[in-house]
């Protein structure tokens, strides 16, 4: 039996891989059976030996090989119209002779292999649709499987629905509930790197017991949250409240956040809001200006307010001031946590 | 430091510890060998920090001292040098070695020995010795099946059991498993059992040529680390940390075909073979023929590459039990075969399916078993 796990979602496909040999019995004996090549330099004849041998004592051998596949299509342009997202190769595209003749012999071995071998093609990309290996797995069901594996793209919708089902399932499977807000929030903060996704909600699981995780317990446990104290401290400076502007700094900065650190993101947050603000005087719909920007539509929409509420000139005025901060502080005019104090009280004049 | 050796003892105690010299590091002093005055001899010693090897040669040490001294630049000096005696003069301040043989000088800049990492020397403590033409037997038969590949640490180790009066030592790379026992010179105090790493074993193998006496293996207390005491070299390696396979269970108990046959016979028609099999994936096929009325037992041994050809042989045999066909990576058995002393090996098999153990007629130290191949009609 072969399997193609194919795909930009390295997690899942690790997760498929994990369950089948699972499937296969106890991990020593699995450990003993299992061959792993690398798909830039195995032989067919290495593969064959590895393949043809009587598992070791168990039951099936487990053979993987990284890569082998998306070495028969010559990198190639992006197809218009191509049946799957993130197909970028063209099956119709002839290979060296070398790799030509590889893959016909592998194509001629695949349908032979010895029932008690399990080979696992793991690909990074997604095969063309018209690969002869995926026409393979439909000629052969019994003898053939194909897993595809592909990352929600958070950025459409399709995808965000799909990311936030996936975010309110792993959390369900770790005993947690997760309120909206907070799933919006990890997908903001962590977009669609699952690996990352699933170790921060074991941690906010483990934190929350039998409490819904909420947006407040994400913005404390996950890392990446600061940008969003940081936004908070934005938001308050674009609607002059002087008090929680400082306060927000001082906890950031009490919390250990690196006072340049926190400049940075706020040079991003101005920047973006100049970009957006810009965007919106020229027509464009929010929707839009998110997909221009590349940035969650949650996340733009929190700071369109802020975008449209001075002119245009003003963001533009205070891009200036943070440029006379970044000098000062780098030419030591001011110490950091003080130029930022300073800033702040400037801002929110 | 000043001291005076033979270049020829020089060079073959550099050739010793240069093995353990790592061929890049990013740490300088690893790259260097520390020369050391220990008593009236001197010491050289390397380490990669996963094997480390000491070694003493005899040396006129007139003043005590010790400096690291980059490994290629004094081995390849040394080899060059006439088979004469060498004067070493060390500027302790400079830590610069002046060396003088015959009509050659040099100067090398070393390093602080203090920056050297201290490799062990032997304990009392779960300490057994062997004898050193057993324990390099032992090695060639064994490390012949340990993996290579570095994704499964465990099986690039041999695993070792110490318990009464012998040492079982055994490897497996998931294709064959060879397991040698051996007798020690004296019963160990407690059974041992831990996993070294083969490369180790290797290279010891190596270092013990001209060993006579009896090679000590020794346990260090809570360090993971083995350590081999020959007469005037010591090798230290870290252990492998993990749980190698329970494979007592894995070796088959009964056999339904008994074959002998000449190893020398053997091998040389395995390696004709080869020339053929090495085409198609390194198969061979053996086809068991028990003696009938019209021939007698033989093993008949054919590969076919479908590109260059196809080739047949055939040995002599002693066959009880049915015949059978049954395909066997080429090389293993050249691997298996190369490493067996004795006149007369015997095949035990069941079903082409099942393992094939390979035991030397006339020992029951050794035995070796190989997963057939599937045989592609």
């Amino acid at each position: 039996m072969f399997y193609i796990f194919d795909g930009d979602d390295d997690f899942s496909r690790d997760e498929a891989l994990a369950a089948l040999k699972a499937q296969l019995g106890p991990a020593d004996i699995v450990s003993l059976n299992t061959s792993v090549f690398d798909g830039a330099s195995v032989s067919l004849d290495e593969l064959r030996h590895a393949c043809d041998s009587i598992p070791f004592f168990g039951d099936a051998r487990l053979v993987i090989v990284n890569g082998l596949l998306a070495r028969f299509h010559a990198p190639g342009r992006k197809k218009a119209g191509a049946a799957e997202p993130g197909e970028g190769e063209d099956a119709d595209e002839p290979a060296s002779g070398a790799h030509k003749e590889y893959r016909t012999r592998l194509l001629e071995y695949l349908p032979m292999l010895p029932d008690t071998t399990r080979l696992v093609f793991l690909e990074s990309v997604l095969l063309p649709s018209k690969s002869p290996f995926v026409a393979l797995v439909a000629q052969h069901p019994d003898k053939g499987r194909r897993q595809a594996f592909s990352l929600p793209n958070p950025r459409s919708r399709d995808g965000l629905g799909e990311l936030a089902a996936w975010i309110r399932t792993r959390a369900k499977a770790k005993g947690a509930r997760i309120d909206a807000p907070a799933v919006d929030a990890l997908i903001d903060l962590i977009g669609n790197d699952l690996r990352l996704l699933d170790s921060e909600l074991e941690k906010l699981a483990a934190y929350c017991g039998e409490s819904p995780i909420t947006l407040a317990d994400v913005r404390q446990l996950v890392p990446l949250a600061r940008e969003a104290v940081v936004w908070d401290l934005i938001d308050a400076i674009a609607q002059k409240r002087l008090r929680a502007a400082l306060d927000t700094l001082r906890r950031l900065l009490n919390e250990g956040e690196p006072a340049l650190r926190i400049f940075g993101l706020m040079v991003s947050e101005y920047r973006l809001l100049i970009q957006a603000r810009t965007l919106a005087d020229q027509g464009y719909t929010d929707d839009r200006i998110a997909t221009r920007l590349k940035v969650h539509p949650w996340r733009l929409r929190q700071r369109m307010d802020a975008a449209r509420r001075g002119s245009a000139e003003s963001l533009k005025a205070t891009y200036r001031l943070l440029l006379q901060t970044d000098t000062e502080i780098k030419t030591g005019v001011q110490e950091p946590e003080a130029a930022l104090e300073f800033l702040v009280a400037n801002l929110c004049r | 430091m000043k001291v005076s050796c033979l270049q020829d003892n020089l060079a073959k105690g550099l050739s010793i510890v240069q093995r353990a010299v790592p061929s890049r590091s990013s740490l300088p002093i690893l790259g260097t060998i520390l020369v050391a005055t220990d008593g009236p001899r001197l010491k050289l010693a390397a380490t990669n920090l996963e094997i480390g090897i000491n070694c003493w040669i005899g040396a006129k040490v007139e003043d005590e001292g010790a400096v690291a001294i980059p490994a290629r630049l004094l081995v390849d000096f040394v080899n060059s040098l006439p088979p004469d005696r060498i004067e070493m003069d060390l500027n302790v301040r400079t830590n610069t070695l002046h060396l003088k043989c015959a009509r050659f000088e040099a100067n090398m800049n070393g390093m602080d020995p203090s920056d050297f990492p201290v490799i062990p020397s032997p304990e009392e403590n779960n300490r057994v010795s062997m004898d050193a033409d057993v324990l390099r037997d032992v090695i060639r038969q064994v490390t012949i099946a340990a993996a290579t590949d570095e994704s499964r640490p465990v099986l690039t180790g041999v695993s070792v059991t110490v318990e009464g009066g012998q040492a079982t030592f055994a490897a497996a790379d998931g294709f064959r498993l060879s397991v040698r026992t051996a007798p020690l010179k004296e019963t160990a105090a407690a059974p041992m059992t831990f996993i070294v790493p083969a490369r180790a074993l290797d290279e010891l193998a190596r270092i013990a040529t001209d060993q006579e006496d009896p090679v000590e293996m020794c346990i260090p207390e809570g360090r993971n680390q083995i350590l081999f005491h020959l007469s005037s070299v010591d090798l230290v390696s870290q252990l492998i940390e993990g749980r190698f396979p329970d494979y007592k269970q894995i070796i088959p108990r009964t056999f339904t075909t008994r074959t002998v046959m000449n190893t020398g016979e053997l091998l040389q028609a395995v390696k004709t073979t080869n020339i053929y099999a090495r085409e198609a994936s390194n198969i061979v096929k053996l086809r068991i023929v028990p003696a009938s009325d019209l021939a007698p037992a033989h093993v008949e041994l054919n590969a076919t590459a479908a590109q260059v050809g196809d080739n047949v042989g055939e040995v002599d045999a002693t066959v009880e039990g049915q015949g059978l066909e049954i395909a066997f990576n080429s090389r293993y058995l050249i691997d298996v075969l190369s490493v067996i002393s004795e006149a007369q090996v015997a095949l035990e098999t069941t079903t082409p399916s099942s393992p094939g153990v390979i035991r030397p007629v006339g020992s029951n130290d050794f035995l070796h078993v190989i997963m057939p191949m599937h045989i592609t009609q």
